[in-house]
């Protein structure tokens, strides 16, 4: 039933997508209500698939788990090829598909006034990447997840292309040839990976790409793991966006429709971030482990860089999407943590992310719908204009910026907490990514501030209710908005919704990888005369470290 | 020499090649009929010559069944020769669908004819075991083609094209003359048997002596020599002239037929060698062509406005990444592992995609003349969606986006040159860094790529080119973007079949690899065991 259902997410909206481009471009409500009703049935599945998921789901036991030989070619009795579709869900990619699966409704809902051009090419496009971002967290087979991985680009590419701002082909095509570059290297790796373990020393001869085989190499040496690394890290970092190759996402995001970026930010980013913690750390932990500090360093350096920029910029979206380098550095920083309570905070910091921003271009979109424009210094006091707009603008800034009570909070803390205590990282980086949140409250408050309150500005002619029909938010931009302001807040409150279940399984299925390692071993025996903090937040960390060694001991036998 | 081609042959052997010629010499009469109806026939004739030689290729043997390859009259039908004449026989009949209206009227017999013999010769390629019968196919693929570019356009470019292509080629087929002289010295006879691929490894294998430097210059000058056929750096300064001079269907045949003609006779000639392609002159000849032409062809490409010049540029970048398969050489037992098979599937899958891009390129006219630049295409998804999206998908594979064909075909590429590190010795890293090279080349060639997918998708314009009413060119387009399709979903057909094909390659380098490989069995049980060590000690 659950491999059923799991299937209907990735396919469906794939054979949706066809049957809309067929429809007659003049049967729009149609066409709009076709893709409502898939992008709600496959958000009921997905939220469904993450709530069944247990903690002991895991390889051997996912959920929902296919596994069809796709490519298998074999020449008589020796060894071959085998690519696999292989799905399946286990703790770590469930919540990320449940993230998927509420935004993808709310991002046909808020397109149906903001797009009124080839309406049937968009909501195809836009369903095709809703099966393609189901498909990249349900696979487990790493060149499945590379394909899906690519295949992601083309709608994105088409999205900003055609129902962009200005710029728009400028930006779809640097958005689409930055993400290429880097992840044709990530190709090259992982085919090295897949060839070193069919032919190395205990090569059996057959080229496998399957995800618990490939990350589980014991006999790779440090020299090919850092490479190994830096090959990962030119895909999955540019996917992020890590700080120096962030340049492409500020104009992707702005120039995109609301959907677009919605989808960009809650989503597509966290391929990059969930590539990391599926595949450079289990697979490569010792080069992992090598470059760790330097990741901490570029992860703060995106955090400050990040918000820096945000604290000058005039456009509202150009702000948020700089947030979103920011943001993703935290995230990075406490993933390199290298410590339990790191990474469950790191996946924590994707949802979040995925939730807050997300909502926050929405907001943005339909302010924009209104007044055609950005600008922050062209609006002000809308507040008064419009006060459910303002007050759900309010709480997805404090999620944002992380105040105790909603989601970004506990996120942040975590990572922080993580970075500070890390055996690889230290103090100093958990004081200097502490100076992001200051920075982040800075800008947020500082554009809340100037667009929300104050005397009212408004540019001539406007609002233009001409699409929308009312001043404040209708009822639909009131349903969009409503389950993402829920969730921020069960979220702030009840984390363990999402971390009971994770994180036993980023015990099992990433940090012992790390805690094998030689250097993680020297590293925290030295650590251990150092300082060492017990993690006092138990109901954030149910695997704190002295049981997961213990749990490799059981497992190494 | 004479000896081994004047053995008896059983002429249901060649069968489908006969069938190829005599159609072909029924086609040039009927194409010279001065009634008009019949010589509007002229395609159904070439077209029934492919459909019979397919039917009968199916039907004769390959291999026997024992798997023993007779050389007779200096022909092997071996699993190589079987793949090479049913792709060329189906990729023919395509081809023949884009050009069918596309000579002049009084034109369509020599054009058909030649069509129809430059086919007959690539699948003759296929089963040369003999040098004299490699070079002798090799032109029987060539010249047909310089008079084919001549009068597939009515204008001065299409001589012009044709001149060069056809004085280059003489050149080129000197070149290869030439060094097969030298290795027919060496190795004491013409036949391309485990005889020959001794003599010439042992004259390689000894440094210093005579036979040596003849060896190294017959296998060097040859290989160069055929370089122009795949149109590799440094042989690759006429591609863009003649394939802008050429009509588009033309265009598109000259991306398949001389390629694939070329990568099998390379194979031909390196598997001499015993597929030592990772030291000495060969290696760094081939590594330094590799490298070359994926860089220098995705460089110009990269500059064109014209599709077409873009398109022959990038067949040069193609023509690298397949020289990177060659020098990787059939390695293991394993798809991945082994790079003539990826070649094999490689220019396969290109020739379909790049056919497809022409097919389409000679289907869309903007007032009256063939499409050409990239503001041609421009804005064609709102009038013709079908068309548009062909285009899409041919540049997607061309591209090498997952899970299209071209994608596969680079991971078996990629995946074949990086298994290939493992014995490469010291010049591991520069194998490694060859597969770099043609990772970063593949995302620059995303660029013009999709240069091309923005105009025809994103952008929109008023006055869009319009499709002539050529039935039988949609019909080859839309069988292109099929055979993609079905390539896509479902390449284990094809992927299965040039495995198949590189089997008696891996033979021939079984003898040289064995002396660095392992068998795997033993090592298998060896490793087995240390498991079992391993599980009996108690964990701490």
């Amino acid at each position: 039933m659950n491999a059923l259902l799991l299937n209907i997410l990735i396919l469906v909206p794939l054979l949706a997508a066809v049957v809309v481009w067929c429809l007659p471009e003049r049967r729009a409500d149609l066409i709009r209500q076709v893709s409502l009703v898939v992008g709600l049935g496959v958000a009921a599945i997905a939220l469904l698939l993450w709530w069944s998921v247990g903690a002991d789901a895991g390889p051997g036991n996912l959920l929902g788990e296919t596994n069809w030989a796709w490519i298998n070619v074999a020449a008589g009795d020796a060894a071959g090829l085998l690519i696999s579709y292989h799905v399946g869900l286990d703790p770590i990619s469930a919540p990320l598909l449940a993230l998927t699966g509420l935004l993808i409704p709310l991002s046909v809902a808020c397109s149906f006034s903001y797009i009124r051009n080839r309406q049937r090419e968009y909501y195809a496009w836009l369903l095709a990447l809703t099966g393609g971002m189901f498909g990249v967290f349900a696979a487990r087979d790493v060149l499945l997840f590379y394909i899906f991985f690519e295949f992601t680009l083309v709608p994105m590419y088409f999205m900003i292309g055609i129902w962009g701002g200005g710029e728009r082909r400028y930006a779809a095509n640097k958005f689409f040839l930055y993400t290429f570059v880097g992840s044709v290297i990530t190709f090259a790796g992982i085919l090295y990976l897949a060839a070193r373990h069919a032919y190395g020393p205990t090569g059996t001869g057959l080229v496998t790409f399957d995800l618990e085989i490939l990350s589980s190499l014991a006999d790779l040496t440090l020299q090919e793991q850092i490479l190994l690394f830096v090959a990962f890290f030119s895909g999955f970092a540019i996917k992020v966006p890590f700080f120096p190759l962030h340049t492409w996402l500020p104009l992707a995001h702005t120039e995109a429709p609301t959907a677009g970026s919605v989808l960009l930010a809650g989503i597509l980013l966290k391929l990059g971030t969930y590539g990391f913690l599926r595949f450079s750390l289990p697979m490569v932990p010792d080069g992992a482990l090598y470059w760790a500090s330097t990741m901490g360093t570029l992860a703060i350096a995106g955090v400050i860089y990040g918000a820096l920029c945000c604290w000058v910029q005039q456009d509202i979206k150009k702000l948020v999407a700089y947030s979103s380098v920011s943001h993703l550095g935290f995230c990075m920083l406490g993933m390199f943590s290298m410590l339990p309570v790191g990474l469950s905070g790191s996946v924590l910091y994707m949802i979040n992310h995925g939730l807050s921003t997300g909502a926050l271009f929405l907001v943005i979109g339909m302010i924009y719908e209104r007044y055609h424009t950005r600008d922050i210094n062209a609006l002000g006091g809308l507040a008064k204009r419009m006060p459910l707009m303002a007050t759900f603008l309010v709480v997805f800034v404090m999620s944002s910026i992380g105040l105790p009570g909603l989601n970004g909070f506990v996120s942040e803390f975590t990572v922080l907490f993580a970075a500070y205590n890390s055996p690889v990282l230290g103090p100093w980086y958990g004081v200097l990514g502490a100076t992001g949140i200051l920075l982040g409250a800075i800008y947020m408050l500082y554009m809340t501030g100037k667009v929300l309150f104050g005397p009212v500005r408004e540019p001539v002619n406007t609002p233009d209710l001409e699409a929308v029909g009312t001043q404040d938010l209708n009822a639909r931009e009131i349903a969009i908005l409503t389950p993402l302001a829920i969730v921020c807040v069960v979220l702030g409150v009840a984390p363990r919704v999402v971390t009971d279940t994770l994180d036993p399984a980023l015990a099992e299925q990433v940090m012992v990888r790390i805690e094998q390692t030689e250097q993680f071993r020297e590293l925290q025996a030295g650590f251990d005369d150092f300082v060492y903090v017990e993690p006092t937040t138990p109901r954030l960390t149910a695997a704190v470290l002295p049981e997961t060694t213990a749990s490799v001991a059981e497992g190494g036998s | 020499m004479l000896a081994a081609l004047s053995q008896p042959i059983s002429l249901t052997a060649v069968l489908p090649e006969l069938l190829l010629v005599a159609g072909g010499c029924v086609a040039m009469l009927v194409g010279l009929s001065n009634r008009a109806s019949l010589r509007e026939r002229t395609p159904w004739v070439a077209l029934a010559a492919l459909i019979l030689g397919l039917v009968f290729a199916r039907l004769g043997t390959g291999p026997g069944a024992d798997g023993i390859i007779q050389i007779q009259s200096g022909l092997a039908f071996d699993n190589l020769a079987d793949y090479v004449r049913l792709s060329t026989l189906v990729l023919g009949i395509v081809i023949l669908l884009v050009a069918w209206l596309d000579p002049s009227d009084d034109e369509r017999g020599e054009f058909f004819a030649m069509l129809l013999f430059s086919l007959t010769g690539l699948m003759l390629v296929g089963p040369a075991a003999n040098l004299l019968i490699l070079f002798l196919a090799i032109e029987v693929v060539s010249i047909p083609t310089y008079v084919m570019v001549i009068i597939s356009r009515r204008d001065r470019r299409s001589i012009e094209s044709g001149t060069k292509y056809f004085y280059l080629g003489a050149l080129s087929a000197a070149m290869t003359a030439y060094g097969f002289s030298f290795l027919y010295g060496v190795a004491g006879s013409a036949t391309l048997d485990a005889a020959a691929i001794e003599r010439v490894t042992e004259a390689l294998g000894s440094p210093g002596t005579l036979p040596h430097a003849l060896a190294t210059i017959g296998i060097l000058v040859s290989i160069t020599g055929l370089l122009f056929k795949i149109a590799a750096v440094p042989l690759h300064w006429y591609v863009a002239d003649v394939y802008q001079g050429a009509s588009s269907p033309v265009a598109g045949m000259l991306g398949f037929v001389p390629k694939f003609a070329g990568v099998v006779a390379i194979m031909k000639i390196v598997s001499l060698t015993g597929w030592n392609t990772v030291d000495g002159g060969l290696f760094w000849m081939l590594w330094l062509a590799a490298a070359l032409s994926m860089t220098v062809g995705n460089v110009l490409a990269l500059r064109q406005n014209s599709i077409k010049r873009m398109l022959a540029f990038s067949g040069v970048a193609h023509a690298g990444y397949m020289l990177l398969g060659i020098m990787a050489g059939p390695g293991h037992d394993s798809l991945v592992g082994d790079g003539t098979a990826a070649v094999l599937f490689y220019v396969v899958v290109y020739g379909i995609a790049n056919l497809g891009a022409f097919a389409l390129l000679g289907l869309l006219q903007v007032r009256g003349a063939p499409a050409e630049t990239v503001d041609d295409v421009t804005g064609l998804l709102r009038r013709y969606p079908g068309l548009a999206l062909l285009m899409a998908l041919s540049m997607l594979a061309l591209m090498g986006l997952p899970p299209t064909t071209g994608f596969w075909g680079k991971m078996s590429l990629f995946g074949s040159g990086l298994t290939r590190a493992a014995q490469a010795g010291e010049n591991a890293n520069w194998v490694i860094a060859l597969v770099v090279i043609a990772a970063v080349n593949s995302a620059i060639g995303a660029a013009y790529y999709l240069r091309v997918i923005a105009a025809v998708l994103l952008a929109e314009k008023d006055e869009t080119a319009e499709p002539a009413p050529r039935e039988a060119q949609y019909m080859g387009a839309m069988m292109c973007g099929f055979l993609t399709l079905v390539f896509t979903f479902y390449p284990t057909i094809l992927l299965g079949a040039g495995f198949n094909a590189s089997l008696n390659m891996r033979d021939q380098a079984v003898g040289f690899m064995a002396s660095e490989r392992p068998a795997p069995p033993e090592l298998a049980d060896a490793a087995d065991e240390a498991h079992a060590e391993q599980a009996a000690v108690p964990p701490f």
